[in-house]
């Protein structure tokens, strides 16, 4: 029969990275087993990591814009008015934790994630488009959340703000006056003024609002994307955070006016946001810069690594003789691969006709299964070739 | 049609016997192994037959949705005691819904063939939806099926009429 060729074949796969990433694989399948055996797998929230961090990235929208009604982005008045929003207004120091903790959260969910992905070898081929978009969506986290940490404008603020100028400075190694250029862009000035904080609201604000643009493109290439989990996970989620936030209040800390604390091993950092400035305390700037370049930079190119490319070998073929136009096999595909289209079956009674668009196409053959009326292949194993290997087996 | 051949037994067609269960003596059963469930293992061999069950013969399929209900049906009329669909573990397809989707397909025609008396068992058809290290889990349940399927009366279907062929249109 018409098979996959050696060479062809979406699965094969060897090289130190993929045997790695088998091993991984078979740790993530364990982990999902252990939890469907306590709760049925249709809740298992490691089959949602993305759309728990959806519900996250959700409960951050409202409870920012509420912080929004109370923050007054200047040097002078920023820290006075968090700590009135926390203190002084109802329920204000619940909203800022959740604020604070689904930020956490969602950085850690889209983390796993993407790793989930990674290691379960979703991220290459067809998935190209989630993938880019993806690390743009993780690359606006980190900015959304590191500005937030400057918004507060207090000690540990100072501190961050110095590491990122720091950072930024550091690349004037590589062009001399860039660094020097977007450190004043940043702060709008030489050192921290009453402009900078309208400037840090602005990067805080305005990649939050183009996240929305890139989970547009992320879903783009499915007919049914999984933005929500299940009821019971998407409460689960919420719970949590609820929880995390009632417990563990937002730590205090001292404005970033008054002198600053004498023991600075003292103040704070959330590693999942500030890893860079707590690795700026051992390695110098142009370490943390180029370590961070080095992780955006392959998690970029990744799905083009050199590997074998399995795109556009075994891409469904409509037989348009055949073709109904019924549009089941639209209805199933789950890449949102097939359109129909109007006015082009060869059969002027049909009017549709399906066609499919490449370079959204999985390869999957769902489509497949879906046409009765024998209209819709995979090239390399075609549906009678499949038919007379059952028979052939049987024999 | 199946009481009949029940009846009939073996003298008349002499072929059922043969023809139903496999040289190792046992019921001879049709799988759609998808290439990304299992991960990659050594224990289904190169020629589709499964480590140490020579009766179960296995075709490997880009995704457990690929999998048209027809071939299940033609299986059956061509001896095959038992079909089995195996795709990654429901919710966790690498192609997002296949296997919901077969899930669905199957339940479906499983549901008609039954009605129709074509069948006389949805035990026949079995669905197994396995990750990436859960090949003890493979064996096990297959040998559950094999089981089931050896308590059940030979099947002997015949096609109802020589299944008009589609004059096929290469793409
Ligand atoms: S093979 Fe068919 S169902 Fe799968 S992505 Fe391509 S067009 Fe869609
Ligand atoms: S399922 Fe088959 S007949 Fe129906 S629209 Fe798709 S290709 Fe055409």
């Amino acid at each position: 029969m018409a098979g996959y060729t050696a060479d062809q074949a979406p699965t094969s796969r060897s090289g130190p990275f993929d045997r790695l990433a088998d091993g991984i694989h078979r740790g993530i399948v364990s982990v999902d087993k252990a939890i469907n055996k306590v709760i049925p797998e249709e809740f298992n929230p490691f089959y949602y990591l993305g759309g728990i961090t959806n519900v996250l990235w959700v409960l951050l929208v409202p409870t920012g814009i509420f912080l929004w009604f109370y923050y007054k982005p200047t040097t002078s008045e920023a820290f006075a008015s968090v700590d009135y929003l926390t203190n002084g207004v109802f329920f204000g120091n619940i909203i800022r934790a959740i604020h604070r903790y689904a930020g956490d959260g969602m950085i850690i969910m889209a983390v796993l994630h993407m790793v989930r992905n990674l290691f379960t070898d979703r991220y290459r081929g067809f998935r190209d488009v989630p993938w880019v978009s993806g690390v743009f969506l993780l690359l606006l986290t980190g900015v959304v959340g590191l500005t937030g940490y400057l918004l507060v404008w207090d000690q540990r603020a100072l501190v961050v703000t110095d590491a990122i100028v720091k950072v930024l400075l550091s690349l004037d190694l590589i062009i001399g006056g860039l660094g020097t250029f977007f450190a004043r862009a940043l702060l709008a000035g030489d050192s921290p003024n009453n402009l900078t904080l309208a400037r840090m609201f602005f990067l805080h604000v305005g990649p939050a609002v183009l996240i929305f643009f890139f989970l547009w493109v992320h879903y783009l290439r499915l007919h049914r994307p999984k933005i929500w989990p299940p009821a019971f996970v998407t409460l689960l989620t919420i719970g949590a955070v609820l929880l995390v936030a009632g417990l563990l209040p937002v730590e205090k800390s001292l404005p970033a006016t008054q002198p600053m604390m004498a023991d600075q091993a003292n103040i704070f950092y959330d590693v999942f946001y500030l890893w860079p400035v707590l690795l700026l305390q051992t390695a110098s700037p142009a370490v943390v810069l180029g370590v961070l370049a080095l992780i955006f930079g392959a998690l970029f190119v990744l799905p083009w690594l050199p590997q074998k490319a399995h795109r556009y070998v075994n891409v469904a073929a409509v037989i348009p003789e055949n073709c109904t136009g019924c549009q089941l096999c639209a209805i199933d595909c789950p890449f949102d691969a097939i359109v129909m289209v109007a006015g082009a079956n060869p059969d002027p009674k049909r009017n549709e006709l399906a066609v499919v668009n490449d370079d959204k196409c999985a390869e999957c053959g769902i489509c497949v299964g879906a046409c009765p009326f024998h209209a819709i292949n995979l090239p390399l194993m075609d549906e009678y070739a499949v038919r007379d290997k059952v028979v052939a087996l049987l024999q | 049609m199946s009481a009949v051949n029940e009846s009939t037994g073996t003298e008349n067609t002499a072929a059922p016997a043969a023809m139903n269960l496999a040289p190792n003596g046992k019921p001879k059963i049709i799988g759609f192994v998808c290439e990304w469930s299992l991960g990659r293992n050594d224990d289904i061999h190169e020629d589709g037959t499964v480590k140490g069950m020579d009766h179960i013969k296995t075709l490997k399929i880009p995704c457990s949705g690929f999998v048209k209900t027809e071939w299940v049906t033609v299986a059956f009329e061509n001896g095959a005691q038992g079909v089995f669909v195996l795709g990654c573990p429901l919710g966790d397809c690498h192609f997002n819904e296949g296997n919901f989707i077969i899930n669905e397909r199957l339940e479906q025609h499983v549901g008609r063939l039954t009605n129709r008396k074509i069948l006389d068992d949805k035990g026949r058809v079995a669905e197994l939806y396995l990750g990436a290290t859960e090949n003890g889990e493979f064996f096990g349940q297959l040998e559950d099926f094999t089981k089931y399927i050896a308590e059940l009366p030979p099947l002997v279907v015949q096609a109802k009429k020589p299944r008009a062929v589609t004059p096929k249109k290469e793409a």
